[in-house]
């Protein structure tokens, strides 16, 4: 089991405020640009780096729209042009950039649910 | 209230949506959104969004959250602008929410004269009237459009 340090738990738990945060405000709405200009997922992207692990983990677990989050962080274009307009496909793409990256664990090391 | 959406966030949205006024009818998913399932498309996310390769759009459609680029994407599908929401046998009729006239919710006309909407990324709701999701988080209906409706196989 991975332990974290009292600043990753710090984070982990500004994170999941936040995003709590901005699924119960944007749920309902269609707009990618509504949903981005929210004011909780700008200080996601504000914490930088350091919530691209969490988001992952919230893309694989609640599978938010935080694709437009991933590029602004990471400069990453893992989903190829063939798969453009899909959510689903933009997910799985990313999850793997995810995993083949260290950032989140392969699906055999993930928590059971 | 059958959504998973909470009554705090349903009652802020959607005033007018009572529990005998809809019914759920799928889960919640983000593969599609409103004007995907209008359009009758439950593989992508519909939306006019230029910095979002995730979102479809069809080709040649402005990628402007406009009337007229709504109007013009549900033309690639057969819809023409009509005037009323009324039943109309014979027709299926889609309509676009724009405060503004900024587009923000599509529904969908049931043959009963119901409405279908699919709630962002939250689920499938069929309600009575297009006055159930009328309210501070939608607008008001702005845009109708009708197309012949597709006979039953």
């Amino acid at each position: 089991m991975q332990v974290l340090t009292p600043l990753e738990e710090e984070r982990r738990r500004h994170f999941h405020d936040l995003a709590d945060w901005w699924y119960e405000a944007t749920d309902a709405m269609s707009s990618l640009d509504d949903k981005a200009n929210h004011d909780a997922y700008r200080r996601i992207i504000a914490m930088g780096d350091a919530a691209v692990p969490y988001i992952l983990e919230d893309l694989r677990d609640r599978g938010g729209h935080w694709f437009r989050a991933l590029r602004t962080i990471t400069g990453a274009s893992p989903v190829p042009a063939d798969m453009a307009g899909s959510v689903r496909l933009a997910k799985e793409a990313w999850l793997r950039w995810g995993r083949e990256n260290g950032l989140i664990p392969a699906p055999a090391d993930e928590p059971q649910h | 209230m059958n959504l998973s959406i909470n009554d705090f966030q349903a009652r802020r949205n959607w005033p007018n949506l009572k529990p005998e006024n809809f019914t759920r009818t799928s889960p919640d998913t983000i593969d599609y959104n409103c004007a995907a399932w209008a359009a009758g498309d439950t593989e992508r996310w519909w939306w006019p969004a230029p910095d979002d390769p995730e979102a479809y759009w069809p080709d040649a459609v402005a990628k402007t959250s406009t009337l007229d680029a709504f109007e013009a994407a549900y033309a690639t599908l057969g819809y023409e602008k009509c005037e009323a929401s009324e039943l109309e046998p014979g027709f299926e009729r889609v309509a676009v929410y724009a405060p503004n006239g900024k587009p923000l919710h599509v529904a969908r006309q049931l043959p009963s004269g119901h409405w279908t909407s699919k709630l962002g990324n939250l689920e499938d709701i069929e309600h009575s009237s297009l006055e159930d999701l009328e309210g501070p988080f939608y607008g008001y209906p702005e845009l109708f459009l009708r197309k012949v409706r597709p006979s039953p196989l």
